[in-house]
């Protein structure tokens, strides 16, 4: 073994025994791609389930083939039949986002030719969830209306799908959120690792050593982005099993894990060689890669954003990641360039930081 | 024909040509492979796992060709400068040019931070066995002398030899030369000493590593304790740790950054005795110090710097008398007057605080000659000496107080 082997692997088997023996740091590793698996998954079921109260005045045919055509509308709310006392109540109280009443006398007005009114009474604090129930009770009253076969309708959706099946919001989300688990899980170890050695002044010391400092940290990394990809696996596992995404090609879902994590972790240990302190390590990789992670396709494939900000999604790991990820468990392409390059730009992001670590170590 | 004149040189050119065409080739070949097994991929010839299996491939031959790239470069160099590494062995001085006296040699070094001058123009040499210490105020300039002797750090201007080296160039010969003890320990707590000692053998390349281990753990008292984790032991076990890595790989010049620092009076007697023995062993220590007491017990010769310049370069002895030794006189009389003689008539500068009459000797040999005037004008209850202290040699060098 060479003396840059022999280096390296005894920097990779401390940083291994320091895991093992800190289960503080161990568990941290654990629970951080978890936290931010879960975190992403409550903002996406925030806005999954609306809750709507139905106040059905009237239960006749009329009145539920309108509900039927309400639910079939692509919407993202969740009709709650009550009556009026409670709506308002709750209303009141933000447990709901608005209140549909279908008025007494709904089918003879509608078998009259009559204009009926359906009374939407809404909280438009979160014009999101304001806009999907408005958007939807005039759809619904096109279906009813076709369903019906009234004479004034005359034109009916003919829907296209691209895709043989829908993605859901939150099984899209919690896919490029294992991607972006995989990157904050690495940058994070990577960067508190290279960042302790100087807090510890054990840097200095590795830059004496005959073969520098280079091969000592780059075990350390490799310690590092070991424990990352244990880390970032649960996640990927929890998505599989806990979310049951199951992923169209598995092994990819690995391969893109450990490239992602290994390129994440050169590229913190990189900026943790830079900062030499722990305490900012975090909050500057984490508050750095949240922002690239959104503007990186990951809540949605598609790019509407313009140009500019799809061109600075390019700068970081997240978004080479995330396009591969969501093809590894959905099938679907989310980027314009093909895996393969995204997979080569994780690697070289790895190795173009693992090649200036000497430089910035030296410094 | 190509390498066949003897020369040595073009061989290792065709050799490293040769390892970057293979990892250009290497490299190219990645690329193809993935992009032919992608476009089967999407045209439903090859299955996932072969896909994935030619990516992983790729990868593996792309860590190659990178590896090639570098290794190509650095073996080259290698193989024609690099001497055989020396394992546990004393480097002997090299006498590559002209013979050479020192261990260490600063000539006119000049560091500069931002608008600060660390270092101006300093001097300095530490023969062959000999202990030099550096001694000096906080911001003196100590730390940064170590540094750059090591190669940490690259002077503005001036020439600095370690055993003939270049320091400035911190060649892996240098590195192999010097061990170092820095002001941070550089520990890791989680580690057992045993398993700390192991990290720096790998890194030192250290032949019959676990014997050396045994060896230098022994040496310091702490073999007992190897499998202890650092985190629990003492200051002076720590410092006496990190003392022991700096011997690991058998330095012949030895650089200790405030090696006493935090460490209890016991431990500082213990690890004075360690370094005692490294000159005995014929190696070269510059240590720096805030400490003249360490300095007098531990040094052939003392450096004063202050704000990064020399002050003085003298053996202790010629500095502590050059500052003079105070003599403490206690009465049962009239210290005030007592004073008064003394000044009068040894012709010594005598002052009283707290009623005992401190008087400065400009030569050690006044002292009988005092201690008997004292006796004739009063009866002297006490008498003792007191050695100057760094305050009172920087106070003789600078005309001010010693800052923190």
């Amino acid at each position: 073994m060479s003396s840059w082997w022999r280096a390296f692997d005894g920097g990779l088997r401390t940083q291994l025994r320091s895991f093992l023996r800190t289960p503080m740091t161990a568990f941290l590793v654990l629970i951080l791609p978890i936290n931010l698996l879960l975190l992403l998954s409550l903002f996406a079921l925030t806005g999954y389930n609306a809750p709507t109260a139905l106040v059905m005045g009237e239960d006749t045919a009329a009145a539920r083939s309108y509900v039927e055509a309400l639910e079939d509308t692509h919407n993202s709310f969740e009709l709650r039949p009550m009556d009026l006392a409670t709506a308002q109540d709750q209303l009141k109280r933000a447990r709901l986002v608005a209140i549909l009443e279908i008025p007494p006398g709904f089918e003879a007005g509608v078998q009259a030719g009559h204009t009926v009114p359906v009374n939407l009474t809404l909280d438009n604090v979160n014009l999101d969830m304001a806009e999907d129930v408005r958007r939807a009770v005039p759809a619904a009253a096109v279906i009813f209306a076709a369903r019906n076969a009234f004479p004034e309708v005359r034109i009916e959706a003919d829907l296209r799908n691209l895709l043989p099946r829908d993605t859901g919001y939150v099984q899209y989300l919690g896919v490029s959120a294992v991607a972006l688990a995989a990157c904050i899980a690495g940058a994070v170890l990577g960067g508190t690792v290279t960042a302790r050695e100087w807090e510890l002044g054990t840097a200095r010391l590795s830059q004496l050593a005959p073969g520098g400092a280079a091969a000592v940290l780059a075990g350390r990394l490799a310690a590092a982005a070991v424990a990352g990809v244990v880390a970032s696996s649960v996640t990927a596992l929890i998505v599989w099993f806990g979310y049951s995404v199951h992923p169209v090609h598995p092994l990819e879902v690995g391969l893109t894990l450990v490239a992602t994590v290994f390129a994440c972790t050169m590229l913190g240990g990189l900026v943790g060689a830079g900062l030499r302190r722990v305490m900012p390590v975090a909050p500057l990789l984490i508050g750095t890669l949240l922002p690239f992670y959104l503007d990186s396709g990951a809540l949605e494939p598609q790019r509407f954003d313009g140009e500019w900000l799809f061109a600075l999604a390019h700068l970081s790991p997240t978004y080479y990641s995330v396009g591969v990820m969501e093809h590894a468990y959905h099938g679907l392409v989310v980027t314009p360039e093909p895996r393969w390059l995204l997979l080569l730009a994780l690697v070289a992001i790895g190795l173009a930081s693992l090649a200036a670590l000497p430089r910035v170590a030296r410094r | 024909m190509a390498g066949s004149d003897g020369s040595g040189l073009t061989g290792p050119l065709v050799r490293g040509v040769a390892m970057r065409s293979t990892a250009a080739l290497g490299a190219a070949a990645a690329v193809i492979a993935v992009t032919a097994a992608e476009a089967a991929h999407d045209e439903g010839r090859v299955d996932e796992a072969g896909f994935v299996l030619v990516g992983v491939v790729a990868l593996g031959l792309l860590f190659l060709a990178y590896h090639l790239w570098r290794g190509g470069g650095v073996r080259i160099a290698v193989s024609r400068t690099v001497a055989p590494q020396v394992g546990v062995r004393v480097l002997p001085v090299p006498t590559t040019s002209a013979p050479q006296r020192d261990a260490i040699r600063l000539d006119g070094i000049t560091v500069r931070y931002g608008l600060r001058l660390a270092l101006d123009d300093v001097s300095l040499r530490v023969g062959a066995g000999e202990i030099v210490g550096l001694l000096g105020p906080n911001g003196a300039g100590k730390t940064t002398t170590v540094d750059v002797c090591c190669g940490l750090r690259r002077p503005i201007a001036g020439t600095v030899c370690v055993l003939g080296h270049d320091a400035t160039t911190s060649s892996a010969d240098l590195r192999r030369s010097i061990g170092v003890v820095p002001q941070e320990t550089g520990l890791y707590p989680e580690l057992t000493g045993a398993e700390y000692m192991s990290l720096f053998a790998a890194m030192y390349d250290v032949k019959s590593s676990p014997a050396r281990i045994e060896q230098v753990l022994a040496l310091m008292g702490l073999w007992d304790r190897r499998n202890t984790r650092i985190g629990g032991f003492s200051g002076g076990m720590k410092r006496r740790l990190a003392l022991a890595r700096a011997l690991l790989h058998d330095p012949p010049v030895l650089f200790l950054d405030e090696p006493t620092l935090g460490v209890d009076v016991h431990g500082r007697r213990a690890l004075w005795d360690h370094v005692s023995r490294l000159r005995d062993e014929g190696r070269s220590v510059l240590l720096t110090t805030n400490y003249l007491e360490e300095a007098t017990a531990l040094c052939d010769r003392v450096v004063i710097l202050d704000e990064g310049r020399v002050l003085a370069d003298e053996r202790p002895d010629a500095l502590r008398r050059q500052s003079g030794t105070t003599l403490l006189l206690e009465t049962d009389g009239d210290a005030q007057l007592l004073a008064r003689i003394l000044a009068e008539r040894c012709d010594v500068e005598a002052t009283v605080t707290d009623g005992v009459v401190a008087v400065s000797l400009p030569r050690d040999d006044l002292t009988a000659h005092v201690v008997r005037v004292a006796a004739d004008a009063a009866t002297v209850t006490s008498v003792r000496t007191e050695q100057p202290t760094l305050e009172d040699v920087f106070l003789r060098l600078t005309g001010q107080e010693l800052r923190e």
